[in-house]
């Protein structure tokens, strides 16, 4: 049988050992206490690398939920947000509350065919949304994709190239897709991120507690977490901000793309889209018929990513066809009048013998084909 | 009173389990655990200093939004040694060929590569060239470039009036005056309407994470992708165990 014994006690047998008793089991008592001590502070040792900045005032500590603030405690909550961007960076922020549009939902489109993976769409979200310079975080990824293949295991998006497109790849960039069942709303414990009326999917920086979940059950990669505190340079700080959007972030909170609410709800482009050279990406409001989002979907074949998990996404994208349409009744007597008219050399129809090109009226450049091959 | 036990001679552990010194110095061994457990944990914070990837560098000016080329003013006019000088100055004394196509004496900037439209009186008209010609014979000037270019490309012009096809500044919203869809001529060439390659912009920070190449090689990119890499060591390792079993048959 072991016996351990930390604590003996007072012997009652050796009345004569039990001040030497006493003693040893004293201090052995007081070391292990000791130890103990050292050992939690140890634990807590991370804490030391919190700064006065870091820690919530009482204040901050106190705020409620987005949902459940009313407008006098929203303006203090911005004010409190504007005094802290005014010390960390000099800048005073034009931050506000920009609240949806009514009869808005917004939705996004992406032309795989006009795609060149030039990342401009990448860096110019960072600029616009206060993203961590370093350690890194960004929204887009271009993931560039073997041509005839739509398997995204065979994506990389580490390519590196000198000059873009590569012409055995395309492009398809892929960021939060503003789910219409939002798998990582379903999971967040605390109801930091939720739907918003357009559609749009947000995250009250100042409610979420970091635990992850939304990242994990998201099937896009669309989330990132901020595992250190955010690095951004004082003169690359966009003081345009909203409190859903890109107000700057905490460390161990979670963000992601929001379409740019902050412009969006005020009637302008998201960042991405004004900076895209190709015009391969479309934003607009799917309940207006004359929207440019409306006529691709209308006119386009287009697809979601992943459409099988039954996210519904607010994301699409989208070819446009050598071949015309042949769901387009307007785009099929086009061909066939051309067909009638100058012979099968355009390849306007399906199972045309001509070159598969556009309805132009030219022959193919050398150096088209040289890059082809 | 009784006399004291003889405490028990230093034994070897695990010699007599359950001994008055072998608890003792077990009980013993927990606070200074803690301890020694303590100075680890302090020595390992002190290196807790985390270095990250350094942030990608891009240039601002790539990120300004504005059209991608500056279209031609309307009426037309060149830069002849920095001074704008308007079309008809020059070509009311010299006449050019309307079958020249693609070897141009002047006008050396211009590469023409627009497939068989490789004429300057396609789309020029040869009386004014300060505007343009239809197929039927019009004159336009600059700023209908949508119109000309339809007569070829006419799907995508129909896309482009809907909105599928092009750019648009400004605005989401279709009654927004802010609204604004550029012009076949703000985004193409209309010389060489194809756009030429570009130099993509960093990528994710992985790219720039330890050793690099000391130039961007043919499979650079792959490289760097942890998932590819494993793949085609993966592969790698296939190859020579079909190999080494071929050589055995």
């Amino acid at each position: 049988m072991t016996d351990i014994r930390i604590w003996e006690g007072p012997s009652k047998n050796h009345s004569g050992s039990e001040s030497e008793q006493t003693r040893r089991s004293f201090l052995r008592t007081g070391a292990a206490a000791v130890g103990g001590m050292a050992a939690l502070a140890a634990a807590l040792s991370p804490l030391r690398e919190l700064s006065s900045d870091d820690v919530p005032n009482f204040d901050e500590f106190l705020q409620k939920h987005y949902k459940a603030m009313t407008p006098e405690e929203m303006e203090a909550a911005l004010e409190r947000i504007r005094k802290k961007v005014e010390d960390r960076y000099a800048v005073r922020p034009h931050l506000r509350d920009v609240k949806p549009m009514e009869g808005v939902e917004f939705v996004y489109a992406l032309n795989l065919s006009r795609c060149i993976g030039c990342r401009k769409c990448v860096h110019a979200c960072v600029a616009e949304n206060n993203q961590s310079r370093s350690p890194e975080i960004q929204y887009i990824r271009v993931i560039e994709m073997p041509r005839g293949s739509l398997d995204v295991e065979k994506g990389n998006h580490h390519y590196d190239h000198p000059t873009v497109p590569d012409p055995s790849h395309f492009y398809m960039p892929v960021q939060c897709h503003q789910c219409a069942n939002p798998p990582c709303v379903k999971v967040c414990p605390v109801e930091a991120t939720w739907q918003e009326p357009d559609g749009i999917t947000v995250i009250d920086y100042d409610w979420c507690i970091g635990c992850r979940y939304c990242e994990a059950a998201c099937p896009y990669w669309a989330r990132r977490f901020n595992f250190a505190k955010p690095s951004l340079p004082r003169e690359q700080l966009n003081p345009n901000m909203s409190y859903l959007s890109n107000r700057p972030r905490e460390r161990g909170v979670m963000e992601k793309c929001h379409f740019c609410l902050h412009r969006t709800r005020e009637g302008r482009m998201p960042a991405c889209v004004e900076i895209c050279p190709t015009g391969s990406r479309k934003f607009g409001n799917v309940l207006d018929p004359k929207s440019e989002v409306s006529e691709i979907l209308k006119t386009k074949r287009v697809f979601v990513l992943k459409e099988d998990v039954g996210t519904l996404p607010r994301f699409f994208y989208y070819f446009d066809e050598r071949y015309p349409n042949t769901l387009d009744p307007e785009a099929v007597a086009i061909a066939e009048r051309l067909k009638a008219e100058e012979g099968d050399a355009y390849g306007c129809l399906p199972g045309a013998a001509g070159p598969r090109k556009d309805f132009v009226a030219s022959s193919t450049p050398e150096w088209w084909n040289g890059a082809r091959t | 009173m009784q006399p004291r036990p003889e405490p028990v001679p230093p034994i070897v552990a695990g010699a007599v389990p359950g001994s008055r010194v072998d608890a003792a110095w077990l009980g013993w061994s927990l606070p200074m655990g803690f301890v020694a457990l303590a100075m680890v944990l302090f020595a390992l914070s002190r290196d807790g200093e985390m270095t990250y990837a350094p942030a990608a560098m891009v240039d601002r000016g790539d990120l300004v939004v504005k059209p991608r080329r500056a279209a031609m003013s309307d009426p037309a006019h060149i830069l002849v040694d920095g001074s704008p000088q308007n079309c008809n100055g020059c070509h009311q004394i010299f006449q050019s060929n309307s079958a020249a196509g693609a070897n141009l004496n002047f006008h050396g900037d211009i590469r023409l590569l627009h497939g068989l439209n490789n004429r300057c009186t396609n789309c020029h008209d040869p009386e004014n060239r300060e505007r343009l010609t239809l197929r039927d014979g019009a004159s336009v000037p600059f700023a209908q470039t949508p119109q000309l270019c339809a007569q070829c490309h006419g799907t995508v012009f129909r896309d482009w009036e809907r909105g599928t096809h092009g750019k648009t500044l400004g605005s989401w919203m279709t009654h927004s005056d802010a609204q604004r869809r550029l012009n076949c001529n703000e985004c193409h060439n209309p010389h060489s309407p194809k756009f030429e390659p570009t130099r993509p912009l960093p990528g994710p920070n992985t790219l720039r994470m330890g050793a690099q190449p000391a130039s961007p090689s043919h499979d650079h990119g792959q490289m760097h992708s942890p998932l590819q890499r494993w793949l085609r060591e993966l592969d790698a390792a296939k190859t020579m165990n079909s190999t080494s079993k071929g050589g055995h048959q």
